[in-house]
C-alpha cells in the first residue's frame, strides 16, 4: 500500500488532487466500530475505499466476503445499518447512495457476528454444495411449526437490517405537485428535455436520485458545447432555476409511476445533513405529482459479466470504477485488469492509467475491437488482449489474480490455455441495462432490443417518452439530441401549458463523439469447466444467485422466468436485481434455447427503491393520523374530567368520574341523579339534516317506514330507516318546522351514510321531485336536559317560550331564546323522562350551556356521558341502531310494527324486503330484554344464547346479547338481546354458556324496566 | 299550498337585546378553535415569518340552493345585495359600507354566501322575499363552520402540502373556490391573492385542520394574527 496523502487520519487510496470533494472539510464517520475520515461530497462508499475498506459484508447464504461492486443506486453489497443512536437506525441504507456527514455510525448488516469472522461461512463452506436453488424452501419448510424458529434464525443470519425500537425522532410529509412535464433523470437527456419543455412553456418538475444533476456527466469527462461538460450542466441547471415554473430536485428517487401519470418521488431532504433531521426540517419528503406528460430519461446500469468468483472484493463495474476515480479521488485499488464486451469498458481503463496507476490489461472478448477506443488505449500503451475473457478470479478475501483464457467468437467456450495476471481489481462491463423500470410500472413489458443487447421501454398506457440511454441511445450526442425532442414533444402533447414560453429555441450543444466498435453478447463467461463445476459465478451478489442454480432450477422444471426468480430468490432484496438480472435471464434462455426476448422479463414494480415507513406515513400520524371532530361544549367536558370514547371520528364524553369513582361507581350516580332530579347530555354529534321543498314531505314518507303525511308543523316524530332488503339501517327524530321544512335526525355514525342516502334516491329514483337537503350537523350545539326537574331548570333560562304541559307537550318542539340565544327547544326524550332537547348554533353552545350549569346548581344537574346515556335508555327498551341491530333486523324483529305504514300511497324503500318469505317465517330473531337469574351477574355483551345448556358442541344458538348494563334504578342487571321467537316466549328461560365454562341463566321479558305506562315523559 | 313555505331558522331576530336573565344570558360567542386562544398565541409569535395564520370571527353563512329555480335566486341575491351568482368555480364580493359579503359557488345548485353574523337573519328573509314562491332553499349554517386564512411568502407551500388540488397560480386563480379534501377533512377554499388564502371548515373538523397547518407550516415560521 502507498501512502498518497500524509497525515494523522489516511486516506490511503485518495488521489492528491481532483475529484468533486471539498478536501477543505474532513468528516469523520464511524464503520463496523471504527473510525475513519473522509471528505464533504464523498458517498460512504467512496469514503470506505478511500481508506482501503475492501469488505463490507457477508453473503446472503454462502457467507463470502463481498466488496463495494458499483457506485450507485444498483449496488448490491454496500448496504448499512445507519444511526447514532438506537431512535434514528436506518435498515439497509446503500453505501454509495449515502452522502457521508460528520459522526455518520454505520455497520455491515450482512456478517454474523462480524464480517471479518463469520460462522456462517462454515456453514457456507461445509454444506456449500448442498445449498442449491431452493435450499430454504427444501430445508425450512418442514415441519411447518418450526417456521418461526427458523425465519428468526434466516433473517438474522441472512442480515437483513433492522429497525428501531425506539420513537422516530425525525419527521416526514408530502406534497402535492402538479406539472405539465415531469423528467425523470438528471442525466445529459433529462437535463436537456426539462430545458426544452421549459422553453416551450411547460410547467416542469426535474428530479435525480444523485446529489447533483449530470448523471454520466459526472464522472464522464466530456466537453459539451467547447466547455468542460460540469460547466455546462450548471449552466443548463442555472437557466432552470431561473425560471419560475420548473422545479429541480435532486436526492430525489422518482419510485413508482403509477396510472395517469401519477409519480412518487423520494426526496431525501436531510440524509446529508446528520443522523437526524435539523430542527424544523422534514427528514424526507414524498412528492406525489400529477404531470400531463412524463419524460423517462432514467440512463442505465452497467451489467457485470458473469464468471468464476466473481464476487470477490475487487472486482467492480467499470463504470464505477471510473466513477471512484473521478468524481470521488478515490483508487479501488492498486493494479487493475479490465474485461468487456464493448468499448465502453475501455474508459475505465484509461481513467486508472491517467492518474499514473498500473493497468495490468484489458481482456476484450471481442476477437477485433474496432473502435477509437482500442487506437486509444494502444496509444496509451495499455495491453489489450483481444477474444479472451477473465474466467475466474482468484484470491482469499480480495482478487489476487484474474485467470485470463481465450474464447471462441460467439463467448461460449475457452479455446486457449489460461494464463495467471497479477491484480487486485477486475473491473468488468457486459454491456447496459436500461432502467426501464419505471416504463414497467404501468403494466408494459420491456422490449429486447438486440442492437445494444439491452430491454428498452415498450409503449405504455401514457405515451411517456423515453429519452437518452433509457431508450438505447449509444452515444453522448444522441442522449443531448433525444432529450431535445422528448422535452419538445412532450410540451407539445399537453392540452394546456402553465409557463412561460420562451423564444430561444435550444439547439443540439455541440459534442465530439468517438467512433464505436460493435460490442458482442456476452452475459456467462465460459469456464473449462461447467457452472456447477467451475468456482461460483454469480448473478445476483445480494440474494448469492449463481449460474449454476439457475440451470438447476430449470432442470427442476421451473421454465418461467417468474418461476425461476421466485425458486432461485434472483433478483429479490433491497436492489431487486438492478446488476443481475438481465445476466440471469440470458442465461435461464440460454439453457432452455430460447431467445432472451423470449424468455422475458420479471415484473418491475413500484418502488424503484425502497422507501421508509416514515416517509409513506408522512405528517398523518399522532393527533394527525385521523381526524378528531369535537362539539363545541368540549374544553367543558375535558375541564370536568370527562372520560372520551370514539364515535365514528368524534370524541364523545363517555363519563364523568368523580374523585375515587370507579366506572361503575359513576355510572349508578349519573343514572339515579337523572332520574330523580335532572341531567344533561351533550347530543351534538347526532346528524342532523334540514330539508326543504314543496316535496319535502312526501320523500320522508318515502324513506321511512312510517307515515308523515299528517305530521303538523311544531310536531315531531320518530323514524325508522331501512334498506331496500327490509333492515334497519338508522333511526332519528324528524321534526317538522314548517310545511315545507324539515329536521331530520340520524345516529352519530350514520350522518353521512343518511345524506348520501337521500341525496342517491333523490339525484337516481326521484329526481322530479323539490327537495333540498343540507347538513346542519355542525351548526347546532345540542343538549338534552332530561329527568323530572328539567322543566324547572328550562324556565331559569327561556322565558319567551310556554313551558306549560299542554302548551309545549311530548314530541312538540318551539323557538324561542334559551339563555339570550336562539334556539329551537324539543320535547323529545331518549331516557323516558321528562326531557327537553336544546339546540342553539354552535358558537353559542358552551355559553348555553355553562348558563344552564350555573342554574342548575339548585337541582344537582348531573352532566352524563354516552355510557350512561346507553343504560338510561336501555332501561325503556330504547333501541340503538347499529347496536341492537346489525343489519338482519326489520322493525317487526325488533317489535316495532308500530312504526310500519303499509298503507301509504306510494311505497317507501324496505317495504318489499320485508315482504320477503324469509322475513315474514316464524322463529325469527326478536328484540327482547332478558333479566339474568342472579339479579347483580351483568351478561357479556355477545354472549351466545341456547335452550339447553347440557346439549352437546356444536350447540343449537338461539341469539346473542346486544346490550347490556347494570341499572342502579332498576336494581339489577338488565339485557336486551335478539333471541328466536323470542317475543312468544316471554318468560322462558336462555342460557349463556360463557368463555370461562360458566353458564348464565337469563328468562326473557319485556323491555320496558322504568314507567311503563309512560307518564313520566308525558308529564 | 302553505304561504310561509319554510320555516325561519331562529325565531328570533335579535340576539343581544335580551339580557333579563342576567349575566349568563347576554350570549357569548365562540368560534372553533377558542380553545386554542388565538390571543395568547398570537403574543407569542413573531409577525413575517413564512406562514401567517388567522382564525377570522364567526361569520353568517349561507347555504342557497336552487335547480330550475336559479334564475330567481340570482335576480334575488342581486336584489337583495347587489351580488351576482356566481359562475363554475368561481365567488364574487361585494363590500357596502364595511361589510363584506362573498358568494362561493359550491355546486351546480348550490351556493355559499358568507356575511356579517348579526345579518345573516335578515338576509335569508330580504333573499327568500324577493324570490318569492320560487323552487329555492337558503339554510342558515354559520354555526357550522370556522373561516381560516393563510398567508404569508410559503402559503402556497403549505397549501401543497394539504390538498390534491393544483393549487398553482396560473390554476387556482384569484377569486376561485374549490371545494377539495384537505389533507383528510374537507374544506372550501379560496384565493385571495397570490400566496393569500381562506378556508372555510367544518367546525368540528376545524382543530384538526388548525394542528395540521400548524405541522404543515413549521418549517417555514409561524405568525399567528387576530383579528
Amino acid at each position: 500500500m502507498v501512502n498518497f496523502v500524509k497525515g494523522r487520519f489516511v486516506q490511503n487510496y485518495r488521489l492528491p488532487s481532483g475529484g468533486r470533494i471539498n478536501r477543505n472539510k474532513v468528516l469523520t464517520f464511524r464503520y463496523n466500530n471504527r473510525y475513519y475520515k473522509g471528505y464533504e461530497g464523498d458517498t460512504l462508499a467512496s469514503a470506505l475505499l478511500a481508506n482501503g475498506v475492501d469488505i463490507v459484508g457477508r453473503s446472503f447464504k454462502y457467507s463470502r466476503a463481498r466488496g463495494i461492486m458499483c457506485a450507485g443506486v444498483e449496488e448490491p453489497n454496500a448496504i448499512m445499518q445507519v444511526g447514532a443512536t438506537e431512535a434514528t437506525q436506518i435498515p439497509n441504507v446503500r453505501a454509495t447512495e449515502q452522502s457521508l456527514y460528520d459522526g455518520l455510525v454505520c455497520s455491515s448488516v450482512k456478517g454474523f457476528p462480524s464480517v471479518r469472522f463469520d460462522f456462517m461461512s462454515l456453514v457456507g463452506r461445509v454444506a456449500g454444495g448442498a445449498m442449491g436453488p431452493g435450499f430454504y424452501y427444501k430445508t425450512f419448510m418442514f415441519p411447518a411449526f418450526m417456521w418461526e424458529t427458523y425465519e428468526k434464525f434466516i433473517r438474522k443470519a441472512a442480515g437483513l437490517g433492522r429497525s428501531s425500537r425506539e420513537r422516530d425522532p425525525d419527521t416526514y410529509d408530502h406534497m402535492h405537485q402538479h406539472v405539465d412535464v415531469m423528467v425523470v433523470g438528471g442525466g445529459a437527456s433529462g437535463l436537456m428535455a426539462a430545458l426544452s419543455a421549459a422553453r416551450a412553456g411547460a410547467r416542469v418538475i426535474i428530479a435525480d436520485e444523485q446529489s447533483e444533476m449530470g448523471g454520466a456527466l459526472l464522472h464522464h469527462y466530456k466537453e459539451i458545447d467547447n466547455m468542460p461538460a460540469l460547466d455546462w450542466v450548471q449552466q443548463v441547471c442555472d437557466e432552470l432555476d431561473a425560471n419560475e415554473n420548473v422545479q429541480r430536485f435532486t436526492r430525489s428517487v422518482v419510485t413508482g409511476l403509477h396510472d395517469h401519470n401519477f409519480l412518487t418521488i423520494n426526496e431525501r431532504r436531510t440524509h446529508h445533513l446528520g443522523d437526524a433531521a435539523p430542527q424544523g426540517m422534514t427528514r424526507e419528503r414524498i412528492h406525489k405529482v400529477r404531470a400531463s406528460s412524463v419524460v423517462l430519461a432514467t440512463g442505465a446500469h452497467e451489467r457485470p459479466l458473469v464468471f468464476g468468483n466473481n464476487d470477490l472484493p475487487g472486482c467492480m463495474q467499470c463504470s464505477a470504477v471510473s466513477q471512484y476515480i473521478r468524481r470521488y479521488a478515490v483508487m479501488p485499488g492498486t493494479s487493475l485488469v479490465v474485461m468487456t464486451a464493448n468499448d465502453s469498458g475501455y474508459q475505465c481503463a484509461f481513467d486508472w492509467f491517467d492518474v499514473g496507476r498500473e493497468v495490468v490489461a484489458i481482456v476484450d472478448t471481442r476477437a477485433n475491437p474496432d473502435g477509437d477506443v482500442f487506437v486509444q488505449a494502444k496509444e496509451r500503451g495499455i495491453e489489450v488482449i483481444t477474444g479472451s475473457a477473465v474466467i475466474e478470479a482468484r484470491g482469499g478475501e480480495r482478487v489476487r489474480k484474474a485467470v485470463v483464457a481465450a474464447i471462441n467468437d460467439k463467448g461460449t467456450f475457452v479455446t486457449g490455455e489460461p494464463t495467471e495476471l497479477l491484480c487486485d481489481t477486475i473491473a468488468s462491463s457486459g454491456g447496459w441495462s436500461p432502467a426501464v423500470h419505471l416504463s414497467c410500472h404501468t403494466g408494459s413489458r420491456p422490449v429486447w432490443n438486440d442492437d445494444i443487447f439491452g430491454f428498452v421501454p415498450g409503449e405504455t398506457p401514457e405515451n411517456n417518452i423515453a429519452a437518452g440511454r433509457v431508450s438505447g441511445a449509444q452515444t453522448l450526442s444522441d442522449c443531448l439530441r433525444e432529450g431535445i425532442k422528448a422535452g419538445a414533444d412532450a410540451a407539445a402533447s399537453c392540452a394546456t401549458l402553465h409557463g412561460q414560453a420562451s423564444s430561444d429555441s435550444l439547439s443540439t450543444p455541440k459534442v465530439v463523439d468517438v467512433k464505436q466498435g460493435a460490442a458482442m453478447a456476452m452475459y456467462l463467461v465460459p469456464h473449462t469447466k461447467t457452472p456447477t463445476r467451475a468456482p461460483k459465478q454469480f448473478v445476483d451478489m445480494q440474494n448469492d444467485v449463481t449460474a449454476a442454480a439457475l440451470q438447476v432450477s430449470t432442470r427442476e422444471g421451473f421454465e418461467s422466468i417468474e418461476h425461476v426468480k421466485r425458486y432461485t430468490a434472483m433478483g429479490f432484496g433491497t436492489d431487486q436485481g438492478k446488476t443481475g438480472n438481465v445476466n440471469g435471464m440470458a442465461i435461464v434462455a440460454k439453457t432452455l434455447g430460447q431467445t432472451i426476448a423470449q424468455t422475458g422479463t420479471t415484473v418491475f414494480r413500484p418502488n424503484y427503491t425502497p422507501v421508509t415507513f416514515g416517509a409513506v406515513a408522512g405528517s398523518n400520524k399522532g393527533a394527525l393520523f385521523d381526524p378528531k371532530r369535537f362539539t363545541p361544549m368540549h374544553k367543558w367536558h375535558v375541564e370536568h374530567g370527562a372520560k372520551f370514547e370514539n364515535v365514528g371520528q368524534w370524541k364523545r364524553a363517555w363519563y364523568f368520574p368523580r374523585e375515587g369513582e370507579r366506572m361503575q361507581d359513576t355510572l349508578n350516580r349519573e343514572c339515579v341523579a337523572t332520574r330523580a332530579s335532572v341531567g344533561i347530555l351533550d347530543a351534538s354529534t347526532l346528524g342532523k339534516i334540514d330539508i326543504q321543498g314543496k316535496d319535502a314531505r312526501e320523500f320522508l314518507g318515502r324513506v321511512y317506514t312510517n307515515a308523515w303525511a299528517k305530521l303538523e308543523p311544531g310536531r315531531c316524530r320518530y323514524g325508522l330507516m331501512c334498506g331496500e332488503d327490509g333492515m334497519v339501517m338508522d333511526d332519528g327524530v324528524t321534526s317538522c318546522l314548517a310545511e315545507n321544512h324539515f329536521l331530520m335526525t340520524t345516529t352519530t355514525g350514520g350522518a353521512a351514510s343518511v345524506l348520501s342516502w337521500l341525496e342517491l334516491y333523490h339525484q337516481t329514483e326521484w329526481p322530479e321531485m323539490d327537495v333540498y337537503f343540507n347538513s346542519v350537523t355542525d351548526h347546532w350545539a345540542t343538549m338534552t336536559i332530561s329527568g323530572p326537574n328539567s322543566r324547572a331548570l328550562l324556565a331559569k333560562v327561556c322565558s319567551d317560550i310556554d313551558l306549560d304541559k299542554d302548551a309545549f307537550k311530548f314530541m312538540d318542539w318551539r323557538a324561542g331564546t334559551v339563555a339570550g340565544a336562539p334556539a329551537r327547544v324539543y320535547r323529545i326524550s331518549f331516557t323516558g323522562e321528562l326531557s327537553y332537547e336544546i339546540n342553539v348554533p354552535a358558537h353559542y353552545g358552551l355559553h348555553v350551556w355553562e348558563a344552564l350549569f350555573e342554574h342548575g346548581r339548585e337541582f344537582d344537574l348531573t352532566p352524563y356521558g354516552t355510557e350512561s346515556m346507553h343504560v338510561l335508555r336501555a332501561e325503556k327498551g330504547f333501541v340503538i341502531v347499529g347496536q341492537d341491530t346489525d343489519g338482519s333486523i326489520t322493525p317487526i324483529d325488533m317489535d316495532h310494527a308500530w312504526a310500519v305504514a303499509n298503507n301509504k300511497p306510494f311505497s317507501y324503500i324496505g317495504k318489499r324486503g320485508m315482504a320477503r318469505e324469509d322475513c315474514l317465517r316464524p322463529n325469527r330473531k326478536q328484540l327482547v330484554g332478558l333479566e339474568t337469574v342472579d339479579p347483580n351477574t351483568v351478561l357479556p355483551e355477545g354472549a351466545q344464547a341456547v335452550r339447553n345448556p347440557a346439549q352437546s358442541i356444536p350447540m343449537t344458538m338461539v341469539g346473542h346479547v346486544t346490550s347490556s348494563y347494570y341499572s342502579a334504578n332498576v336494581g339489577r342487571s338488565i339485557a336486551m338481546a335478539v333471541i328466536r321467537d323470542g317475543l312468544n316466549r316471554m318468560g322462558e328461560s336462555v342460557f349463556f354458556p360463557l368463555a370461562d365454562g360458566s353458564v348464565v341463566e337469563a328468562k326473557i321479558c319485556n323491555t320496558n324496566w322504568v314507567d311503563p305506562d309512560g307518564a313520566r315523559h308525558k308529564s | 299550498m302553505d304561504t310561509v313555505n319554510v320555516s325561519n331558522q331562529y325565531a328570533t331576530n335579535s340576539v343581544t337585546e335580551r339580557a333579563e336573565f342576567g349575566d349568563s344570558n347576554t350570549p357569548v360567542i365562540a368560534s372553533a378553535l377558542e380553545h386554542a386562544n388565538m390571543k395568547s398565541l398570537a403574543v407569542k409569535t413573531a409577525t413575517g415569518l413564512g406562514v401567517t395564520l388567522v382564525e377570522l370571527p364567526v361569520t353568517g353563512m349561507l347555504v342557497l340552493r336552487a335547480r330550475d329555480d336559479k334564475p330567481a335566486l340570482a335576480a334575488a341575491l342581486k336584489s337583495s345585495l347587489q351580488l351576482d351568482l356566481p359562475n363554475v368555480l368561481a365567488s364574487n364580493v361585494v363590500v357596502d359600507n364595511g361589510k363584506s359579503y362573498c358568494a362561493r359557488w359550491i355546486a351546480p345548485d348550490e351556493w355559499l354566501l358568507s356575511c356579517p353574523l348579526q345579518d345573516a337573519f335578515e338576509i335569508e328573509q330580504n333573499i327568500r322575499t324577493a324570490a318569492g314562491a320560487s323552487s329555492i332553499a337558503i339554510v342558515n349554517v354559520s354555526g357550522g363552520f370556522t373561516t381560516i386564512m393563510l398567508s404569508g411568502n410559503n402559503a402556497n407551500d403549505v397549501l401543497k402540502k394539504s390538498v390534491t388540488y393544483d393549487v398553482h397560480p396560473s390554476h387556482f386563480t384569484v377569486g376561485k373556490v374549490v371545494n377539495t379534501v384537505f389533507s383528510k377533512a374537507q374544506v372550501t377554499m379560496r384565493c385571495l391573492d397570490t400566496n393569500h388564502y381562506e378556508f372555510i371548515v367544518r367546525r368540528s373538523f376545524a382543530d384538526y385542520v388548525w394542528l395540521w397547518l400548524q405541522v404543515a407550516s413549521a418549517e417555514y415560521g409561524i405568525s399567528i394574527e387576530i383579528e
